[in-house]
């Protein structure tokens, strides 16, 4: 059973204890059999914790929060926790602004060298290999981050991989260009980017990522360096609406330029300019899933920005 | 208590009559007890029981020695018995806590000026939170510190700011406070993580 509109009240009371010793019983039961129920209740309790903290609540139902639910050791837990985070969204309001973008607490990491140089030789063999004449490098914002690397690379007209695992009503297969492009490429064009996942702890801030005018494909390429132990992958694309672009599971590394790199098309009249989140996970052989950092796009389009 | 010693009650048989009730596939099963394990611990918690996961244990102990001499729970609604065991269990608690002559309303409750006088959090708490923050997807991040925008006066509720934040969003409060909780558990666990190192 859903939770309904007047459940949260209900659960307020529960959680404050102000309600009656049989109807608190019987929400247990209930908070026992729903998940969602019980989920919503979390979340009016971290609400409480966290208007406690902000000094929100009356005197008495602070006392009761304190005593209800900040006892424990995971309760005070619980508090110290919605005591940071309020701390943190005031610092990125007053920093940030409302309605902008908000982006604190970027931790500043040294670039590792071997990424580069591995990315640098992953590169220069992409550039080999594909004889194109140019190529450009997207600098991550404030050069702070080392987590991704974006370079686009326009490839010349070959066999192309259609789009895998799209969702139902996407298009089937790239549209072929519409206009000539100003480079004397013949058409269609696929654009090469190339990324780099880190494990969890590594993530970073948003990145650029442009899509030439004229694109019909996005060719994205992952460097998976330090995972080498990771061989079956599922990589998720979702778009600024949040939708599902592409998931696709069972990836293996392809080793490009010495660097295993998952390789995966999109249709590049499906990347809209806006933020796009690519996550993925990786599994190594008889093992559980382990979920890589999320990679944190921006798509531009064309001339754009 | 370790989770081992407050697992001793538990016998083996005990629990294989418990997984058999809780269904027929053993590591479906499995998981179940895991939930129904920590929501009970939850419920003591919000009871405010100082320590819930032993009452949790306590409460699934008796349950399983229960069920191993033959009781049966019904298959509509397994919870019921849970709930019922879990309730006496709390019952034992109060009267253990009021005959110590700690009745659980002057127990070791931490004062009620608790809030305040932790005051800012502990910076290492704070820099795990920002690395963590650090972690999230972009939007996720955004959502989770927007919810907890206070306004500037203290005594001022950020329901406002939460209303604007559903209607952006075009879902109801509950399931943008689900949303929210669920980033946050991710956000809670990391911390955790971050703090143990």
């Amino acid at each position: 059973m859903k939770p309904n509109p007047i459940d949260d009240e209900l659960l307020r009371g529960y959680l404050l204890g102000t309600l009656a010793e049989e109807e608190a019983d019987r929400l247990e039961r209930r908070l026992l059999a729903e998940d969602e129920l019980f989920e919503l209740s979390e979340a009016v309790e971290a609400d409480l914790l966290a208007a406690g903290a902000r000094g929100q609540l009356a005197p008495a139902e602070r006392e009761r929060v304190l005593r209800r639910l900040a006892s424990s050791p995971q309760g005070r837990e619980r508090l110290a926790l919605a005591r940071a985070l309020n701390a943190a969204a005031d610092a990125a309001d007053a920093t940030e602004g409302r309605s902008a973008p908000v982006l604190p607490f970027l931790r500043p990491v040294a670039r590792p060298a071997v990424r580069w140089t591995a990315m640098a030789a992953m590169a220069a063999g992409l550039l080999l290999a594909a004889g194109l004449s140019w190529y450009a490098v997207e600098r991550p914002h404030g050069g702070e981050s080392a987590a991704l690397a974006v370079r686009e690379l326009p490839a010349p007209a070959g066999p192309r991989m259609a789009p895998r695992n799209l969702t139902p009503g996407a298009p089937a297969a790239p549209q072929p260009l519409k206009a000539p492009l100003k480079a004397p490429l013949k058409a269609p064009l696929k654009a090469i980017i190339q990324l780099s996942l880190t494990t969890l702890r590594g993530a970073e801030a948003t990145q650029r990522l442009r899509v030439p005018a004229g694109a019909a494909t996005v060719e994205l390429q992952i460097a998976l360096e330090g995972m080498e132990d990771l061989k079956s992958f599922r990589v998720v694309v979702r778009n600024p609406a949040r939708e599902t672009l592409l998931d696709e599971r069972g990836l293996e590394p392809r080793t490009l330029a010495g660097v295993p790199t998952l390789v995966v098309d999109l249709p590049a009249d499906r990347l809209t300019a806006g933020r796009y989140e690519i996550q993925a996970q990786g599994a190594a052989p008889g093992g559980e899933p382990e979920d890589l950092s999320p990679l944190d796009v921006e798509v531009v389009r064309g001339s754009e920005g | 208590m370790s989770r081992t010693e407050r697992s001793q009650g538990l016998t083996p048989e005990g629990f294989d009559a418990l997984l058999a009730q809780l269904g027929p596939d053993r590591e479906r099963a499995g998981e179940l007890y895991e939930v129904i394990r920590r929501k009970l611990a939850r419920l003591f918690e919000w009871r405010g029981c100082v320590s819930p996961e032993d009452l949790a244990d306590e409460t699934i102990n008796r349950v399983a020695r229960r069920l191993a001499e033959g009781v049966e729970l019904r298959s509509n609604e397994p919870y019921g018995y849970f709930c019922g065991v879990a309730h006496l269990v709390y019952k034992e608690v109060l009267r253990r806590a009021a005959r110590e002559h700690r009745a659980i309303e002057s127990g070791d409750w931490p004062s009620s000026s608790s809030f305040a006088e932790e005051g800012e959090p502990a910076d290492h708490r704070l820099e795990c939170l920002r690395r963590c923050l650090g972690q999230l997807a972009a939007d996720q991040r955004d959502l989770v510190l927007r919810y907890h925008q206070g306004k500037g006066d203290p005594g001022e509720s950020n329901i406002a700011t939460r209303q604007t934040l559903a209607r952006e969003m075009g879902i109801p409060m509950n399931a943008l406070r689900i949303r929210v909780h669920r980033v946050r558990r991710r956000l809670e666990s990391c911390v955790q993580d971050c703090l143990s190192h």
